[in-house]
Formats: structure tokens, sequence, C-alpha cells
């Protein structure tokens, strides 16, 4: 298929197929929410954004392996009374 | 193939620019509720869905590629948001919800009168992509009603050009098969 060539009939069909808008109270709660969700989002500055997708994270697994760490070297230590 | 007047539309997204949005809402949101309509079957399904494919892209805006192509950007959110919804969905309960709305749709049969001819065109295709499994009906969606390139649809489902290609051919024989049975002409001879 390419386009100089007339589509098939079966996707011809499927070109007269309507676009449907979404019912009102949808359409108008969607936008409410999504302009709210766009301040939201862009309201945060780059340090925020680095915050968020960086410096928690790697927090929060500093966290996990301390205390791993902690752990392993206690059972250990039992272990070897 | 992106539309040259996105350019600008992304960059004032990404400042977050209410009327950036309001543009790009008023421009996609008919075609993205159309298409979750059509995939999902379900209109309560179709509007949760609809609904979180606009937060993606209002949360998302400040980090939007500068190149991103808004319309390839929301199908693909949207189609992925309905693979999520499929895969942790009771199949059994959506096949039987399927097949309800199948039978909601407004049936080939009735007057062959002028006034309702192309009506009864389009809801016998209606009836026909809504009787094809989803994997065949998001490539329809994409490629035949909303006139994406295979490239472009291939990017949007994740898939090669190739297995596009292969999943187009079945889904178009799938169609017309689908077609056939639903022919209000046979029916009557």
């Amino acid at each position: 298929m390419n386009g100089s060539e007339p589509p098939p009939p079966e996707l011809a069909a499927l070109r007269e197929l309507q676009v449907e808008e979404p019912p009102a109270l949808v359409r108008e709660r969607v936008r409410r929410r999504a302009l709210a969700a766009l301040a939201s989002s862009s309201s945060r500055g780059p340090g925020q954004r680095l915050l968020a997708r960086f410096a928690m994270p790697s927090a929060l697994a500093a966290t996990v392996v301390v205390y791993l760490a902690w752990a392993f070297t206690a059972a250990g230590a039992l272990y070897r009374r | 193939m992106r539309d040259p007047t996105e350019g600008p539309l992304v960059a004032a997204l990404r400042r977050g620019e209410p009327a950036a949005f309001e543009v790009v809402y008023g421009r996609y949101r008919a075609r993205v509720y159309a298409f979750l309509r059509r995939l999902c079957r379900r209109g309560d399904v179709a509007d949760d869905l609809f609904q979180e494919t606009w937060l993606r892209l209002a949360r998302h805006a400040p980090r939007l590629r500068s190149d991103t192509d808004l319309r390839a950007w929301l199908f693909t959110v949207a189609r992925n948001l309905w693979v999520s919804h499929r895969r942790w969905a009771d199949p059994r309960a959506l096949g039987q919800v399927a097949m309800a709305a199948v039978d909601e749709l407004p049936s080939p049969e009735g007057p062959a009168d002028d006034r309702v001819e192309a009506a009864l065109r389009v809801a016998r295709v209606e009836r026909a992509l809504a009787s094809l499994p989803g994997g065949s009906r998001e490539v329809l969606l994409l490629v035949g009603v909303e006139g994406f390139g295979q490239d472009e649809a291939a990017a949007i489902l994740g898939v090669s050009h190739e297995a596009l290609r292969q999943r187009l051919g079945r889904a178009r024989r799938q169609l017309a098969s689908a077609l056939e049975r639903n022919d209000p002409t046979e029916a009557i001879a």
C-alpha cells in the first residue's frame, strides 16, 4: 500500500467512521483536572524535579543498603557467639 | 507525520502555559476519545483512560522533548493505558461486556432507504470492527481510522515494521470477513 494507490475497500470503509466527542461532563472534568495538573507540574522548579527524580530514590536506596549491611553484620555477630 | 505547527505548542506546553494545553486538547480530544471508545468497547473504561491520558500529558509536559509529535505521543499513551487495563481486568468480565457492546451497536438490517444508507454502512463497519480481537482493532484504528503511517503505527504499538505489516494484513482479512458476514444485501439475497 503506498500513497498513489487507493486504499483497500475495508480500510476505505474505516475512514467513514465518525469522530466522537466525549460527553460534555467528561470533557469539562478532564480539562479542569488536566489544567490543575499542568499548573502543579510546571510550578515545580528544576531543583524540585531533580529532587523527586534522583535525590529521593538515591536516599531511599542508601537507607536500604545501610539497613541490610547492619542486619547482615548483626546476624553474623550472633552466629559467631 | 508531525504537524509543523506543533513545535511552538510543545515549547509552550513545556513552560506550562494553559492556553497551549487548551489548543492541544481542542485539537486531539475527540480523536483520542473515539480511539479509546472503539478500543475498549466500554464507555466507562474509555472515560477513565481518556482522563488518565490527558493527566499524563499535563504531568509530563515540562519533560516533553522539543521534537515530540503530540498526536503520536497521545495515542501511544492511550494505547498503553488500554493494554495495562486489559492486563489487570478480568478477561471473562471483559469478554461478556464486549459481547454486550457488540449487541448494542445498531444492527445493519433495516430499510435500505437513501437517508439511512450511509448510517447503516457506518454501523455495519462499527459492528464488524467491534467484533475483532483487540490486537486487530488497535492496528486498524491507528492505520485505517487515524491515518497513521505504518512506521508511526509500529512505533506506537512498539513492534517492528515487519510485525506491523503482518498484523495489519491479518486484521484487514478479519475485517473483510466480518463485513461479509454483516452484509445486509447478502442476507436479503
